[in-house]
This record gives C-alpha cells, structure tokens and sequence, in this order.
C-alpha cells in the first residue's frame, strides 16, 4: 500500500467514526431514572398496572440528601394495559422522559399478582435489555398502590430504604435471605426449588399521607414502609406464592438452607427461658440411604454469645457445656419441628428433592423418595462471646 | 579575494577583513599591541565572548613585555593554538574568523610570521541554579545552565572517572553550535556510542539553538507523542543515567541535556526517588502512575460513562450528576472539551503573560471563570472538577515534555469517547499500547523491561527496591540489551 493510499485509509477510518457516532448516545437528562417498579394484575381483568418510582433529580435525592424545597424526592407514575409492553409504552402519556430502567433497586409485585404467578413477568423482565435481574424482588402484603405511594424517613428515596433494610435484615436478624433476586428467583424455581422471598407493607398513616408534609411527624412507626406485617416471608413455587412464612419460622428457614448470619433467639431453658445472640458458621448436608431410603443428615455449627442473656450465666466450664448441650438440643429440635411442618404442608423448603436429583439422578420416583425422606438435624453451638459481666446481679427487682 | 604577497602586512589585512567580515561590530577589538618598537601585534577578539581580565593580565602584559613567545605560547598549553603563517591566506582568514566567533583572542605577530588563537572564552550567561522544570526537596540544588563550560564542570564534579568521555561536534551552518557527547566509554556499550555519534554526524541544519533540535534529527521516530530522549536540566540525574551506561547529549546555549536510550518506566522516575526512602519512593511512583492514567482518561471516562454507559454509574452518582446537569445547555461531551481547551488556553496565557499577571490570570480563570460558570448553569460542577483535577494530575510526572504528550493524548481520548464511548476509549488504548509495543529509542524496545520482560528490573520500575536489595554494577535491561548486540 502506497503512502498515499494508506493516507487516504487514514482519513476514511476516521470519517467512517464520524458517521458512526452517537446513534446510542443519551444525555442524562433526557432520561428519567426508575428507582423502584411495581406490578400488579387484576384478577379478574387481567390488566396489568405497572408502578414505575422515579428519582426527581432537582432535589438531589440520594439516599444521603435530604429534598430541597417542596418537590417530592421521587414521583410515583402508574400505567395499565392488557399486556406489560402496552402498560410500558403507555408511560409516555405521563413521563416527558426516557424509562430508565438501568438503576432500578427492588421490584415490587402484589399479593394477588404473585398468587396468579410472576412466570409472565419476569420472562418480560429478562427479554428487556436494560432490565437488571440483580435486584431484590419483595411481595406486597396489602395494597400495592399504597405503597407505591409512601415516602420513608432517613433513606428519602423509597428503593435504598427498602434494599438497606433488607442487608440489616439478613446480617443481624436473618429474617431475609441473600438470594432473593430476580435472577436467584429464575434460577432456584428453574432447579425446583421453594424459594421465600420478603413481603413489604405500608405501616398505618397518619394524617395527609399523600402530602409530602409527613417528613414533620415524629412517629416513625406511621407513615412509611415496613418489611413484613406479621407474616414476613412469602413462599413461591413455581413462581407462584403458595404461603407465608413468620419471623421465627423465616430464622429457621435461612438457619436451614446455609445462610450466613446472626439473629437471637428465646429458648427454654430450667422452666423458664434464655435469650441467644447466635450466628451460623457451617450448615453440610449428608444423604444416606436406610433400608432404601434416603436418610438427609444436616449438621449444624453455630456460634453463642451470652450478651443478651440476663436470665442465666453460666460460671464454670461444666455449666457451660450442658447449656451448649441444652442449646444443641432445643434447637435440634425447634429445626425439625419446624421441618416436619412445612413438609407437612407439602413444602420441600429444604431442597430435598434437588439434593435427589443430584446424588441419586436413576431414582423412579424422585417426588415419592423425596417425601420419605427421613430428616435428622444435629446442632452443635459454641460459646464464641460474652458480656461485660463475670456474674449476673441478684437483686430481687428483676421480671418474675 | 587573492593570495597576498608576504611583504605587505597581514596582520592588519586580518583585522580589516576580520571587521569587514563581521559588518564591524561594536564589540570586536582590535588592539595594536608594541612590545618593540619596530614590531607591532595585533590583537582581535570579540569583546562580548572573552575574559577580558584574562587578555589584559596575561595576553597583553606578556606581549608587551615581549615574553608571550617564550612564556604561555611555548609552554604547549591546551588554550593556546598557533596557525602556520605559511599558510594560504584564505585559509589562515577563515580560520582566524571561526576563532574570533567562537570567544577566541587572535594574536597576530606579521614581523616574526607567528599567528595565535587563545581561548579566552567566557560568554555571559547565568550562574548556576537551580532546575527550573524539575525541583526537589530533598537532593542537590544545582542545575544546568546555559554554558556548556559549566555544564561539563557539573558532570565532572560527579563523576570523577577517567572513563567519562566528552566528544565535541560542531553543528548548524550558520550557528556553529557546540554540541557534546558525554558517555563513560567502560559501561556505553560501543554500538550505542557509534549510533548516537553516527546520527549526530549525520545532522544537516543551519542552526541548533536548544536541545530540542538536536532530539528532533536523532530520535528514532518523529510521528510518536512519546520523548524517545530524555531530556533533563540535572547534573545528578545525568550523571546517574551516564553511570548506567547511557550517552548524554548537550549544546551550547540551553541547559537541557538529552539522554538516550529512553524507555516508557523512566518517565516516572525522578531523580528524588533515590534521595527519599524506598517506601516513600514506591509510593510516590504509584502516585504518578495513577496521574498519568488519570490526566489521560478521566475526561474520556467521565464523557463516555454519562453519555453511553450511565448504568456503569453508582446510582447515587448519576443522581447527583443527573442534579448539576439539569438546565446545563450543552451535552457532557462538548462540555469537557469546552473546558479542556479554556483549560488550555489558561494554562498558556499564564506561562506567556508577565510573571505577576500570569499568576492572577490562572487564578482568575481557575477560579472565577470555574465558578462562574457553574453558578450561571452553563457547566455542571462535576466537569470542572474533572478537568480540574486532570490538570493538576498532569503536573504529576517528573518530566515536562511527558505531560506535553498526555495532553495530546488526553484531547484524542475525549473524541473517541465522544464518538464511540467505552469502545472508543478502548480502541484507543490497544492502539496505543500497540504503538507503545513498536516504539524504540536507540534499537531498545520502549516498554523495557515490562516487555520484553527483564524481571530483575522490575525493582526498580514499579518499586522502588531499598538500595542494598539492588545489585551494585548491574547495568539497566536497556543497556544489557545493547551490550549483546
């Protein structure tokens, strides 16, 4: 190639870039940036009402910021349609700009929509390129709308107030778990696999709720959103919501499937009862056959402290080994019962029947195998911290 | 003009032509000096060039106690050159005018027949100072300067080895510049000598003012944003990378000193990196390896990501960016580039303008300007702090030149990314990392020892290893190199 030619090379690359640029480029203030979607089917209907919260960017609002002026951090748009795509593209009666669907937080979907099934919707989600699957996915325990349309307090965007209680939730209660995503909810039903996600529920309001003037009330228990009522866990199956679960229930149910965290809990304990601040190390899983049938061992390691134990401390060695004894088998116990409840109910929480699948995959009937399946849970606790005390007062002014 | 006849006086024919030559300029000298009475010496010299206390208390004393002939011209002294008068006049002319020039006294004795060039050269420039473009803390204050007497006498100082070689050329037409090649003829590997006196030889031009002309003619590639030749105003960094075996270059009339062979590493080297503890050291080299990427590519990384890719954006920080751009007119390329060349043309107004102006126009345009601009919503905050800090990073690297190249390179980055965002500052990259791979400086692959790797090198490249972990006498991988070759 000549040094002309490749001169004129030069310059067609370089028009040639000219030409090819800015066909995807966006300007971040054409767009409107969606920070929480919502969706709900009316069953009866069948119209869909997709909830989109964006982020009113003039007042700043970030989760450190609090709103400037009178504007509402975020503003709540709705759109129905006998289809999602119809809802979406119906938006843009309402929205001057571009959905924005990049920075989504959570996604929201009703009571009745999730017991109808969220196969449709999340199909939707995963063919839409700019949807991300890497967010929580909560249940909405009562009215959808409602909470769509609730500010919170501290974190004045709704989304990073709802995703950083559910990080709280799991590291020091344990009453959610870490794969609750759209993706994890895809892929656990696809093994068919139980899966019990948050459920989210607006708390009891107090004056002109929809009026942004609820940032003056004290009460933070009113006017905002709260993971759970009483019931905090939704079981899905098949994508479906089959039950709930409740608090101590949901503890169990994470204790069980490996979590990693720590969470407290009463046990009886010499008539009366203990509080224990634990946290899980190890959960491994062992399948044995007896007679023919599959025998699940599950083998616990969780670590004690007594910091929160003001009914009993123990003072010498031996002491402490009955109350790890005592601990090993309460809780042993409490897990299966609680086991034997949900299997009862038909719920296969514990993943028996993938485990089956795994280990065993030349089995008749994975289903009949599963279902008899013999569970035994061992517990072994270990004392890893202790309060501040080396023995507890005995004056008499303690509860009864 | 012809041959003259030996009878007619050659000594004043000299000092007419030598005036008429030169256009009689106000500071050529020429004295008649009388140490007979019938004898007459004529004394020329440029009297802006010489040591004027040297002519009148030894040349003219000696002369006119009629003992220079016997006394300094007998004794071979190095300073003083006799001429053979027999020679063609037209020659003797030529060679007396080149001496006159060059700071020389021309001692002509036409009733003996003797003619003397005396070097008495001492032009005026500035004493020793300190390095303007490359200041440290903590190691020696001195510079170079404009005299290439001086310059020579720092690296001397330095070095005393009876190895180090000083090679004189005379380069330019019609500026005659003295040119000086220094190397340490036990660790300069032959080839590297040959090459660099070869490409000096080979240099074909009217004047060499400054250092840069001479870089121009001898690096190995003309079309690269990357000084293939360090170029440094340090006797101590000079010496040092002479002691490594490489070869210096120095004129006359300019205190920078070119060094080759160059590689990619030594950019970020300073000399203080070796006056400071290794771990400071270390530290301080990251520091400047993360400016060079930051002068390079955060204007391009900030337009690409809020043009093409804002899901790459923390979302907190595209809400917060989201906020300073609402009511901005312009889009965040045009934006950057706005900025980037007011930036430019700040920073160029202020080197140019009168010192105690040019200080108050960077502070006006810094500042004021910045701020003005934000408050009047015509540039959102955020592209003032990158430009801002793209600034101040560029001044990060030791060597001026260096950050000369980052700006170029920064302005092509912010139009790929413009273009084409992330796939465009990438294409970029590779091409650059291309060119980096196919550059050399004096045969030695630019990303020496990185690639080609020398592992052993790389104490001192990415680290800087403590000094007793360092082999003594071990050369670079640079010159290693050149030595097998």
């Amino acid at each position: 190639m000549s040094r002309r030619q490749r001169a004129a090379a030069a310059v067609l690359a370089l028009c040639a870039a000219l030409l090819s640029s800015c066909w995807d480029k966006v300007e971040i203030n054409d767009l409107s940036l969606v920070s929480l979607a919502g969706l709900d089917r009316d069953p009866e209907s069948g119209i869909y009402t997709v909830y989109l919260q964006v982020i009113n960017p003039a007042t700043g609002a970030s989760a450190q910021d609090a709103p400037g002026g009178e504007q509402a951090p975020v503003y709540t748009y709705a759109a129905s349609g006998k289809s999602l795509a119809e809802a979406q593209v119906t938006f843009y009666k309402l929205l001057p700009r571009r959905m924005f669907l990049h920075h989504t937080k959570a996604v929201l979907i009703s009571e009745r929509a999730a017991k109808q099934g969220m196969r449709d919707f999340l199909n939707f989600s995963e063919l839409q390129p700019d949807a991300r699957t890497s967010i929580p996915l909560l249940i909405v325990d009562g009215s959808i709308d409602e909470v769509m349309r609730t500010f919170t307090p501290l974190d004045w965007n709704p989304a990073d107030a709802i995703t950083s209680r559910l990080n709280l939730l799991h590291d020091y209660a344990m009453m959610t778990g870490r794969r609750i995503e759209l993706r994890d909810v895809i892929e656990r039903t696809e093994r068919e696999e139980l899966i019990v996600i948050p459920l989210i529920s607006a708390t009891p309001k107090t004056g002109d709720h929809s009026n942004w003037d609820v940032k003056a009330e004290i009460n933070a228990n009113r006017n905002q959103l709260r993971v759970g009522r009483r019931a905090i866990g939704a079981v899905i199956e098949n994508y479906r919501m089959v039950g709930r679960l409740y608090e101590n229930d949901l503890i169990m149910y994470h204790v069980l499937i490996g979590e990693k965290g720590q969470f407290v809990r009463r046990f009886p304990f010499r008539g009366g009862h203990i509080t224990v601040i634990m946290k899980t190390k190890r959960m491994e899983r062992r399948l044995d056959w007896k007679a023919g049938k599959p025998v699940v061992r599950l083998r616990l390691r969780l670590e004690f402290s007594t910091i929160a134990m003001k009914e009993y401390f123990p003072q010498t060695l031996d002491e402490l080994k009955k109350l790890e004894q005592h601990l090993n088998q309460v809780f042993a116990e409490e897990l299966k019962t609680f086991v034997d409840k949900t299997r009862r109910k038909g719920w296969d929480l514990l993943r028996i029947r993938s485990l089956l699948h795994r280990k065993a995959p030349n089995l008749p009937d994975p289903d009949q195998a599963a279902s008899e399946a013999e569970i035994k849970i061992e517990v072994e606790t270990r004392l890893r911290g202790m309060g501040n005390l080396g023995r507890l007062y005995d004056g008499a002014g303690g509860e009864p | 003009m012809g041959r003259r006849t030996k009878g007619r006086s050659i000594g004043s024919d000299l000092a007419g032509d030598i005036q008429t030559m030169l256009g009689s300029p106000p500071d050529l000298v020429c004295r008649s000096l009388i140490p007979d009475g019938d004898r007459i010496v004529q004394c020329i010299y440029l009297d802006s060039l010489v040591d004027k206390r040297t002519i009148d208390e030894f040349i003219v004393s000696s002369v006119q106690q009629n003992t220079f002939a016997e006394g300094p011209a007998a004794s071979g002294n190095q300073y003083i050159q006799e001429l053979p008068f027999t020679a063609p006049y037209e020659t003797l002319r030529q060679q007396v005018l080149q001496a006159v020039i060059t700071g020389k006294c021309v001692l002509i004795d036409a009733v003996r027949e003797r003619l003397w060039l005396i070097d008495t050269y001492n032009a005026p420039g500035r004493q020793v100072d300190e390095p303007k473009t490359e200041p440290t803390i903590r190691g020696p204050y001195e510079g170079f300067t404009e005299n290439i007497r001086i310059n020579i006498g720092l690296i001397r100082k330095r070095i005393a080895n009876p190895s180090l070689r000083f090679e004189q050329m005379t380069i330019g037409s019609q500026s005659g510049s003295t040119v000086m090649m220094v190397y340490m003829e036990n660790l300069a590997p032959e080839t590297l000598v040959r090459e660099v006196r070869s490409r000096l030889a080979a240099i074909r031009t009217d004047s060499v003012l400054e250092s840069s002309y001479v870089e121009e003619y001898i690096e190995d590639r003309i079309l690269t944003p990357f000084p293939t030749l360090l170029n440094t105003e340090r006797p101590d960094k000079t010496a040092a990378h002479l002691l490594e075996g490489k070869v210096a270059v120095m004129v006359n009339g300019t205190p920078f000193v070119l060094i080759a062979p160059l590689t990619f590493h030594e950019l970020f080297n300073s000399a203080e990196d070796y006056y400071q503890r290794a771990d400071i050291a270390t530290f301080i080299r990251w520091i400047r390896l993360i400016s060079f990427f930051a002068a390079v590519f955060a204007p391009s990384l900030f337009v690409a990501a809020t043009t093409f890719h804002l899901e790459l954006i923390p979302t907190e920080l595209l809400i917060s960016l989201s906020a300073q751009r609402e009511g901005v007119p312009l889009p965040a390329f045009l934006e950057v580039l706005l900025m980037e060349i007011v930036f430019e043309i700040i920073r160029e107004a202020g080197l140019r303008m009168p010192r105690a102006v040019g200080q108050a126009l960077s502070i006006v345009g810094a500042i004021v300007l910045g701020q003005a601009a934000v408050e009047a919503g015509l540039i959102s905050a955020a592209v003032v702090i990158v430009v801002a800090v793209t600034g101040i990073t560029n001044f990060v690297v030791p060597v001026y030149s260096f950050g000369m190249s980052q700006r170029l390179l920064r302005f092509t980055f912010i139009l790929l990314a413009g273009f084409m965002g992330l796939f465009g500052v990438l294409c970029g990259a590779l091409f650059l990392l291309a060119h980096l791979v196919s550059l050399k400086s004096f045969g030695v692959p630019y990303l020496t020892p990185l690639a080609p790797a020398s592992k052993d090198d790389w104490r001192d490249v990415l680290i800087r290893a403590p000094r007793p972990s360092m082999k003594p006498n071990v050369l670079p991988a640079s010159i290693r190199r050149l030595k097998r070759k």
